[in-house]
């Protein structure tokens, strides 16, 4: 009842697919996706696996409210230890592609072992089949994907796979799946690329069923009349999340040149003004249209059309570039943009096209691109270590060449694939890294945004700006006061929301009491919006545990020394750095944990983790 | 004295195109200067304004009077994602 209450057990080793019930005790503690499957990965692994190596699991994970007719309800999620950080990966993904799994009858896929040569999983509803993926191997997404569906004869059919990326292991790999949306962080693409297991096609035409068909409907019903008419959920459809960039960069929290400035003066270049702008060539705006995942009334995706006279798309062999794709949203247009210093709007358009093709995870790549490049300006690396490529901020030509590259696992390229940390310390100068837990900043500087200084530091997955939302109070006030509170809320939340099927970017339109109608009508038992942040409290804690036990507790929870030690130049905060001390006592109180960080015994026994 | 404005992702009704000039009197409280601007709002939010690039919270905003030269910057209670 809206869990399907079925996994798939892949063992890529033995070539096997084994049904078996989901564990419902785990699913009504741990809900899904993110919770569920991490829970699976902790019981089934030790802590200090390579996570490259077979004993390393990929779980690929649906929530409960996946491909139920609630709104935004067609998340899934990629969990596994990570190669680019060693915590806990989990990688959460929209589209289709979910809904599609969880239609097919299945809550979860958990792949083990690893294949002795390249295999794609074919599923059918309650038909799993292994086919060998030498035809496919060595090619990219939007290669593999059109193909798949043409071969087994139904346009319908969904697809996740790994370009030349998570085939070369790069640590920033993603899986894609529906040409543009990404499972993208912490290298999950390449954990499934160490597997030699290429793409999943699956089918589903079995339906979700809830627990009371017209009281879930009511629920959703209420929670779309909220939604819907806020002036929130218009704003994202009609311009992204790439509106965010005005916001930053006014306010001074836009990571510029590897977080050496915090504003970037090309902004209006790039902006989401930008591409709205016809341009000189074919008369048209880089942004051509929005799209939406599966039962979403926001539609925040944009679609773009790179400009068919640019330079990176010239020639016969570059046609596919010359078509409407995955547009510039704010993340991807700030890591390739002011990251890296370049103002190049094909150039941004360009390289986000390609981390899709060839399964990259854009923050990442553009992050750890703007690391080498204080490395070249510093002399720390030449074009001798670059294979010639002139590396300084601002070469829109490096950002082309380097993406090219990097998605094929090549030359430089290779190195970039290790991601930011590795490579700084590859080359001497670990402090050039900006990342937490070795995982790159997404576009929010920390300086200035005191809540997100310590949502990065505190974030079980590494740096990262969806598991903690102070951006209302950090905008409103340069101030640590308050903070602690509103990112252990927040937290909490998008851990359960994680868990759901549900997006996280209704935020706080939906209150945990919006939210917990829906559960209630759609899951055995009684659902509180209490038991739900509960359980979010508990995928939080158990999350640090495990990340603990890897060696990534309290003593990770911390930034660069650039934020600790150099004032802000600019901007709201200028001359302040992060002031993550003055906050992380309060928050270590305010979850239960000793001073020291660790969840207190009082704590875990309360969350039923003792 | 006179201020320049800059709205992001916000319909405004004096600055169709998000920008403009204003002339103010003397003393012209932030709160009143925001209504001026006839933005598209919703009223259960909070709207980050900043001026000279410093942020006023709203309860500051009705005590904050406004300068010649300044430039005054308002976005929406945008989150990331």
């Amino acid at each position: 009842m809206s869990w399907q209450g079925k996994i798939l057990r892949v063992n890529l080793s033995e070539r096997t697919c084994t049904s078996e019930p989901l564990n419902m005790d785990w699913a009504e503690a741990y809900l899904g996706q993110r919770g569920l499957g991490s829970k699976y990965l902790i019981e089934e692994t030790e802590p200090n696996i390579d996570p490259l190596s077979p004993e390393n699991r990929l779980i690929v994970a649906t929530g409960p409210l996946t491909g139920t007719m609630a709104s935004t309800g067609g998340r899934w999620s990629v969990i596994c230890k990570s190669p680019l950080t060693n915590a806990l990966a989990c990688s959460n993904s929209g589209g289709y592609f979910g809904a599609e799994l969880k239609n097919a009858g299945w809550d979860m896929m958990i792949f083990e072992g690893k294949a002795e040569k390249p295999v794609y999983l074919e599923i059918k509803d309650d038909i799993a089949l292994l086919h060998d993926a030498s035809a496919y191997w060595g090619r990219s997404v939007w290669e593999i994907e059109p193909e798949l569906k043409q071969k087994h004869g139904d346009p319908q059919a969904r697809v996740a796979s790994i370009g030349r990326a998570g085939e070369s292991l790069a640590r920033i790999a993603a899986v894609i799946n529906d040409l543009h949306r990404a499972a993208g962080r912490s290298g999950v693409g390449a954990v499934m690329g160490s597997k030699n297991l290429k793409a999943i096609i699956v089918r589903g035409t079995g339906g979700v069923s809830v627990k009371d068909p017209a009281r879930f409907m009511e629920a959703v019903r209420a929670a779309k009349e909220k939604l819907d008419p806020s002036e929130r959920r218009i704003r994202l459809g009609k311009f992204g999340t790439h509106a965010m960039m005005d916001a930053t960069n006014s306010f001074g929290s836009l990571p510029t040149r590897n977080s050496r400035d915090l504003q970037f003066e090309g902004v209006k270049k790039i902006n989401a003004k930008a591409v709205t702008v016809p341009r000189l060539s074919d008369g048209k705006p880089n942004l051509i249209g929005t799209k939406a995942c599966f039962g979403c009334t926001i539609a925040c995706g944009r679609m773009g059309l790179i400009d068919p006279t640019y330079k990176a798309v010239a020639g016969e062999d570059k046609a596919r570039y010359r078509k409407g794709t995955g547009g510039l949203e704010y993340e991807n247009a700030y890591a390739f943009g002011p990251m890296c210093g370049i103002d190049d709007l094909d150039a941004l358009m360009y390289a986000n096209m390609v981390c899709n093709e060839d399964g990259l995870d854009t923050i990442s790549f553009g992050a750890t691109l703007s690391a080498a490049m204080e490395l070249f300006e510093t002399g720390a690396i030449t074009t001798e270590n670059t294979g010639g490529i002139d590396l300084s901020f601002g070469n829109a030509d490096a950002l082309i060449t380097m993406v090219e590259l990097t998605g094929k696992g090549e030359g430089f390229g290779k190195e970039i694939g290790l991601g930011s940390k590795r490579l700084c310390e590859k080359y001497g100068h670990p402090e050039f890294s900006m990342t937490v837990r070795g995982q790159e900043f997404p576009g929010y500087e920390p300086r200035a945004m005191k809540g997100m200084a310590l949502a990065y530091a505190t974030s079980s997955r590494g740096a990262c700006h969806l598991r903690a939302a102070p951006f209302v109070p950090d905008f409103t006030k340069v101030t640590t006061e308050g903070k602690a509170e509103v990112v252990k809320f927040t937290q909490d939340k998008n851990a359960l929301v994680d868990s759901s099927g549900l997006c996280t970017f209704p935020g706080p339109v939906w209150d945990p009491e919006d939210l917990a109608p829906k559960f209630d009508a759609a899951l055995p038992g009684k659902w509180t919006a209490e038991r739900i942040m509960e359980c979010g409290e508990r995928i939080w804690t158990m999350e640090r545990l495990y990340n603990t036990a890897s060696g990534l507790g309290p003593e990770a929870d911390t930034l660069p020394d650039r934020q600790l030690k150099e004032p802000a130049g600019s901007g709201a905060a200028k001359g302040q750095t992060a002031e993550l001390e003055k906050m992380l006592p309060e928050y270590y109180e305010l979850r239960g944990w000793t001073p020291q960080g660790h969840p207190a015994k009082e704590t875990l026994q309360r969350l039923g983790l003792a | 004295m006179k201020i320049t404005v800059e709205v992001h992702s916000i319909a405004c009704g004096l600055f169709p195109s998000g920008e403009g000039a204003l002339n103010l009197p003397d003393k012209a409280p932030l709160s009143k200067v925001l209504e001026q601007l006839a933005l598209k709002t919703d009223p259960d939010e909070v709207y980050p304004a900043l001026i000279n690039g410093t942020p006023v919270p709203p309860d500051e905003r009705t005590g904050t009077v406004l300068q010649d030269g300044d430039h005054l910057v308002v976005f929406p209670p945008i989150e990331g994602g």
